[in-house]
């Protein structure tokens, strides 16, 4: 066995092959070090070593489930790579399950905290975000397929649904994409989902990726199939429909009023979001009866002295804004606040004074950047961060009869994504008192 | 593929500049006409044109509205108009055109020209409010009221019921006036917009009725409060009565009317209104606060007041309440039944049914 190993591993000096001998019988074993963890000295190394007995050591290895019988030389590699230890006693080769498991404490949410749900999020270990699932969702129902993608990294990856819910369309449909997958890496979750949607030049996300364990129950239940990969903090959840993206997960535990008016207040700030920068632009340029008197006149008297028409005022402050969200990303975190106070405070001011831009043109500035980040799902933020630009090159040329239309046209578009065959902008689906339940579809079956 | 999205984005891209988006024009280059005002020329068949521009500023203060005032005459508002355009240094925009003055001396001529050319432009809203100026529009666009916080927005704020309610002005929007001047058996109002006799504010408080041609009555302010009330239901207001050389005010806090016309050769109108109110004013212990007793007295009261001036409105051959059509209504509505109804309008009674409830004021005395 040992020969094969080295043959197929040449040079790799951190893997430990070596034949030991206690005095009656000899081991080959192989294992790399570094993948396994203590638990290789309690199952394998004591029975062999000063407890050695020729029958119990048998039965162990017949009866101890982490024990395997791994015959076929194939295998071997990979299962050394997976953190399991090789041994070749009697002839027979097993394999003795003893990976390290890095990560034994539940994650904190950091993209989606909620004020009053639990904190724990899931980390870059599926074995714990296994457990931080189950602990959530505890049905026999739930069903749990394990895949190995990307070729070079070979990530464990683990399709979960609730077998009893599940639309078995989707999840045919899913295994064969999965099965078409080709990754030399797969090192974090998008980029299984850049291989999982049909076309890369998608505007919104079609799949949801979320760090939250309680997300993602609600959603099993649901009837969805949840992706979680091995080295991603996040799990993927699909079919999603536009609203799944806009629910904070905060929505499932306040109470029923706040709950309808900070769902109201998202939706109306992802609408400003878009439409802010572009009717700003339509109503200056094209169509200043739209505003009160009041308004256009202050409008008019703050604009007096920009010596730009109000598109390159829009595409200066727009600028500002995006590299100082980016810039807040990138930074350390100890520099972050200083370039947000930078560029927010001093930039703006001085802007105004300088008469680049209008008083109100930094107004409509920190409401689009702020109501941006009222959406609760990073991923769809970002993709409705980009839409307001389509619809300022529109209003430029159109005004406000090009917003409306380039509005429309956003909203067929929307109508006419599909996540995973299932309609995107679906309003109306079934409510959870009319999901099968786990008692009678049980009981029937 | 890909060479053919790329050839297709450019040629967009080529479209695009051709249209060259027509009607761009930033805020800061537009001048915005708060008020228009149209008066008969100087020669007979010219237009006077008055426009009242605003200034804009970023400071806001109380007297401080800048406004230019630019006047010019031409033989049709049109060309009056497009030659204004030379004279100011901003495209003109009537986007916020509220208030238009019709001057007295061309609503006396014939309105039709004015009413056409106001119609048809499509960036004069249909919202504006309509006036008569007395004496010329343009002198009463000249004014500049101390109160003024933005351009133009006195005049703005006096009429509907943004600014003040008062129970004297009536509001007349652009497409309610142009509307009733094709009504046949409705006859238009206007208020008359007047200067304040200490040329620091505006006084409105009378309404002038013209026919389908030209004015034909103006009101006191007296009864065009009464005109207020009984149609166009505004119960923000007071009617007074004279009570034993004292007078009795009835605050007003729910109007409604209702009006029948007899079939007939000389048809007669039943106007009935229902009025609640309290006592504003009245002489301490007044009639012993009968109440019944109170409020058959400012019936009867009432009924002679709104009797008078429906007389007064049906001798000078307007009919701003609308009767004809109310009767046209109650016909087919054919020509022929429009034309009794004009020979018969001259001729026609009116019985006044008013019914008074007075509430308690709720006072502790």
């Amino acid at each position: 066995m040992l020969e094969t190993i080295k043959r197929q591993f040449e040079n790799v000096t951190d893997l430990l092959t070596e034949t030991v001998d206690n005095g009656f019988w000899p081991m080959e074993i192989a294992y790399f070090p570094s993948l396994c963890d203590e638990r290789i000295k309690d199952g394998l190394l004591v029975p062999y070593s000063y407890r050695f007995d020729p029958d119990e050591f048998r039965r162990m290895l017949r009866s101890n489930p982490k024990y395997v019988e791994a015959e076929d030389p194939k295998q071997w590699a990979n299962l050394l790579l997976k953190g399991f230890v090789l041994l070749k006693v009697e002839g027979k080769c097993y394999s003795f399950k003893s990976d390290r498991t890095l990560v034994t404490e539940p994650g904190t949410t950091e993209v989606e905290s909620a004020v009053l749900g639990p904190q724990s999020a899931f980390t870059e270990d599926i074995t714990m975000n296994m457990a931080l699932l189950r602990l959530r969702y505890n049905v026999p129902t739930l069903t749990a397929e394990p895949y190995d993608k990307g070729s070079y990294s070979n990530t464990s990856i683990m399709v979960l649904y609730d077998r009893e819910l599940v639309n078995p369309v989707i999840l045919n449909m899913l295994r064969d994409k999965l099965d078409r997958i080709r990754l030399d890496l797969l090192l974090a979750s998008s980029s299984l989902v850049k291989e999982l949607t049909d076309r890369n030049h998608r505007l919104f996300p079609t799949i949801l990726q979320t760090e939250r364990p309680d997300r993602v129950a609600v959603m099993l239940r649901k009837g969805k199939i949840v992706i979680i990969i091995n080295g991603s903090r996040f799990a993927l959840i699909l079919p999603v429909r536009l609203f799944d993206f806009m629910h904070a997960m905060d929505d499932e535990y306040d109470s029923y009023w706040i709950n309808r008016f900070l769902n109201v207040m998202r939706y109306v700030g992802i609408w400003m979001t878009i439409i802010l920068p572009a009717s700003y632009i339509a109503i200056v340029s094209y169509n200043p009866e739209i505003f009160r008197v009041q308004l256009a006149f202050t409008i008019d008297g703050s604009r007096a002295g920009v010596p730009y028409p109000s598109f390159v005022e829009v595409f200066v402050m727009l600028f500002m804004i995006e590299a100082l969200i980016e810039a807040s990303i990138r930074l350390p975190r100890i520099v972050g606040s200083t370039a947000t106070t930078v560029g927010g405070l001093i930039l703006g001011q001085a802007a105004q004074q300088a008469g680049l831009v209008s008083s109100i043109m930094i107004i409509i500035t920190s409401v689009v950047a702020i109501s941006n980040f009222v959406i609760p799902n990073p991923d769809f933020s970002q993709a409705v961060r980009l839409m307001k630009y389509p619809f300022v090159v529109i209003a430029m040329l159109y005004g406000i009869s090009g917003v409306v239309v380039l509005f429309f046209a956003l909203m067929v578009y929307l109508c006419n994504l599909r996540s995973f065959g299932e309609p995107y902008f679906a309003l109306f689906l079934p409510r959870s008192h009319d999901l099968p339940n786990q008692g009678t579809k049980l009981g029937k079956g | 593929m890909l060479r053919r999205t790329l050839s297709i984005a450019i040629i967009t891209a080529l479209l695009f500049t051709m249209i060259s988006g027509c009607g761009f024009k930033d805020i800061d280059k537009r001048f915005f006409v708060v008020s228009l005002g149209i008066d008969t020329g100087s020669a007979p068949g010219m237009f006077k044109v008055t426009l009242r521009l605003a200034i804009p500023a970023s400071k806001i203060e109380s007297g401080k509205a800048l406004t230019e005032v630019e006047s010019l005459e031409a033989s049709s508002i049109a060309e009056a108009v497009r030659l204004l355009k030379s004279h100011v240094d901003k495209e003109l925009d009537f986007g916020h055109c509220r208030v238009i003055l019709i001057g007295k001396t061309l609503m006396e001529d014939s309105v039709d020209e004015t009413l056409t050319w106001l119609a048809r432009r499509r960036d004069i809203s249909m919202i504006s409010y309509v006036g008569m100026a007395e004496p010329s529009a343009h002198e009463v666009l000249k004014l500049r009221p101390v109160s003024e916080r933005y351009p133009g927005n006195a005049l703005l704020l006096t009429f509907g019921n943004e600014g003040t309610e008062s129970s004297y002005t009536v509001t007349e929007y652009l497409f309610d006036f142009v509307r009733r001047r094709k009504e046949t058996g409705k006859d238009a109002f206007l208020p008359i917009v007047k200067m304040d006799p200490d040329r620091n504010s505006y006084e409105v408080n009378q309404v002038a009725f013209p026919d389908k041609k030209k004015l034909r009555l103006s009101l006191n302010s007296e009864e065009t409060q009464l005109f207020n009330i009984s149609a166009r239901h505004f119960h923000k207001s007071a009617i007074a009565f004279p009570y034993l050389g004292t007078r009795i005010v009835l605050a007003l806090t729910k109007v409604s009317t209702s009006v029948d016309i007899s079939t007939g050769d000389i048809p007669v109108v039943t106007f009935r209104i229902r009025a609640k109110g309290y006592l504003e004013q009245s002489p301490p212990r007044f009639m012993n606060g009968n109440i019944p007793k109170i409020e058959n007295h400012l019936q009867t009261e009432l009924n002679r007041q709104l009797e008078e001036l429906l007389y007064k409105i049906r001798d000078a051959g307007v009919d701003p309440y609308g009767f004809g059509l109310h009767y046209l209504a109650q016909y087919f509505g054919n020509s022929k039944d429009f034309e009794k109804w004009t020979k018969a309008y001259p001729y026609v009674s009116f019985r006044i049914r008013s019914r008074i409830q007075v509430d308690k004021s709720g006072q502790i005395q």
